[in-house]
């Protein structure tokens, strides 16, 4: 620098202040391009949780359609045709007057049925027991339930001490215990299952086993073809678990059967 | 030396109606700018202030033949321009700056005011206290990037006047830091510190130019969108 000459100094000195304004300019657009890079994510994100939202609305409209056809069924199947019995056995009972007594006895019988069918869809409907026991009698009352129509043998432990669910998230809940059980009898053909709803003071913990035909799902996978692939039962399953702010979880080991274990606080995040 | 003072006092000139026409351009549809142009209207017009008055000084000097040093203005002036600085990037990073970042301005600014007065005392054309202000205002701006980093907004970030602001304060600073740091060497062994001037003030007025653009586009969007 010794015995330069002014214009050298001159150059010298521009070209380092321009060196040090490039240096800045990568800064800057560096920082540019990260944003627009976050700002794309956060899009990305946005239209996946949209379209999360939507296929859940399609789940719970199809899940309530389906409802509705099985609660039309059952009416029609059973007390729609025992009602029609229940009229005929009346016509019988009017033309040969009270002396049939067997008529009489059988429209009894069919009467007395009737109002049970009828208690068994009002209970699948809005199960009593949950209104007036809490959630553990009502899962306690619904396993016996199954365990007497289908014979299959069910292990309980229900230990709820610490806290308790609303009344609504009870029910959500219920459902979610209910719709395991359903799938593990209709599609898993199990021979065995056992329900375990253990919680601490914050949260509620429920292990549901089988030991029928196992299967796995990743929950924690929220991809859009994961939540297509996984079907309408637990597709319907997962999303109220969200809505309850819990979490779902599979045993990936699907030699002896199937395994869920759900996890509900009872304040919700 | 008499070319060095005309170069100053155009210099200066030129500044000062450089800050003038930021701080009209700020202040127009006042009710409608963002509180960030606002503060950088306080920022212009102190400016302005001071280059007028390092003028009035040298024309004081001249006329009445006294000895008033040049530097007092400028002292007065780095002190608001601190506070400026720190109010602006203060409101720019939503209040970050909690009590204990206020007592690390004030000792900063007694640093600084010790540097300056030693400048005065000792004089040397590029000083110490020029280093220690380009620092600040490139810390003060990473401290802004940083913080975008975190609190990233939905918009593209090129397009907000904050941003642009704050970039071209850094671009200037980068290269006053350079300028500021080689000029020891320079004034040391060759007495060209008259350059390092010369590349400064155009460098000032490069971005005082892009000040005006984004200033300008502000000013057309809010006429737009109004």
């Amino acid at each position: 620098m010794e015995g330069s000459t002014p214009a050298e100094v001159y150059i010298l000195i521009t070209f380092g202040s321009l060196v040090m304004i490039f240096l800045t300019g990568f800064l800057i657009v560096f920082f540019i391009k990260y944003q627009q890079k976050v700002s794309e994510q956060r899009i990305r994100l946005k239209q996946l949780e949209i379209e999360y939202q939507q296929l859940i609305i399609e789940a719970s409209l199809e899940s309530q359609e389906i409802e509705r056809r099985r609660v039309a069924s059952d009416l029609h199947d059973s007390v729609g045709a025992m009602l029609a019995a229940i009229r005929l056995g009346i016509g019988t009972i009017a033309r040969a007057g009270t002396s049939n007594t067997e008529a009489i006895s059988d429209t009894k019988i069919l009467l007395d049925e009737t109002i049970e069918s009828v208690r068994k869809i009002s209970r699948d409907l809005m199960p009593s027991t949950l209104e007036l026991l809490g959630l553990g009698e009502a899962i306690h009352e619904m396993c016996d339930r199954f365990e007497a129509t289908t014979g299959i043998a069910f292990k309980l432990q229900i230990q709820l001490t610490n806290g308790e669910l609303g009344k609504k998230e009870q029910l959500i809940f219920y459902r979610v215990v209910q719709e395991i059980i359903n799938n593990a009898l209709k599609h898993a053909k199990a021979s065995s299952i056992s329900v375990s709803l253990i919680d601490t003071a914050t949260e509620i913990e429920a292990i549901v086993k089988d030991n029928g035909k196992g299967f796995f799902h990743n929950f924690e996978r929220q991809e859009k073809d994961s939540i297509k692939s996984m079907g309408l039962g637990l597709f319907t399953i997962s999303g109220r678990i969200n809505l309850l702010g819990g979490k779902i979880r599979m045993d990936p080991e699907i030699s002896s059967g199937t395994t869920y274990y759900l996890t509900i606080p009872y304040e919700k995040v | 030396m008499v070319i060095e003072i005309i170069h100053w006092i155009t210099y200066h000139s030129v500044d000062t109606c450089l800050y003038s026409l930021l701080f009209i351009l700020s202040i127009v549809y006042w009710p409608k700018r963002s509180v960030t142009v606002r503060y950088f209207a306080f920022f212009n017009l102190f400016s302005a202030i001071g280059n007028m008055a390092f003028l009035l000084v040298i024309w004081i000097n001249r006329v009445y033949g006294t000895t008033i040093h040049v530097n007092l203005t400028g002292i007065i002036y780095t002190y608001v321009e601190l506070i400026l600085a720190i109010l602006f990037y203060n409101h720019l990073t939503k209040g970050i700056f909690k009590t204990q970042y206020w007592v690390l301005g004030g000792i900063l600014s007694v640093i600084y005011g010790v540097i300056y007065i030693y400048s005065w005392v000792y004089p040397v054309s590029i000083t110490y206290d020029l280093v220690v202000e380009s620092l600040l205002f490139i810390g003060l701006s990473l401290h802004y990037y940083w913080w975008m980093l975190n609190n990233l907004p939905e918009e593209s970030i090129f397009k907000l006047v904050d941003f642009q602001l704050v970039s071209a304060i850094l671009f200037l600073n980068a290269a006053l830091f350079f300028i500021y740091l080689w000029s020891f060497y320079l004034v040391k062994v060759n007495q060209y510190d008259y350059i390092i001037g010369e590349i400064r003030s155009n460098i000032v007025i490069l971005v005082l130019l892009v000040f005006t653009i984004i200033l300008w586009k502000d000013l057309r969007r809010l006429k737009f969108t109004s």
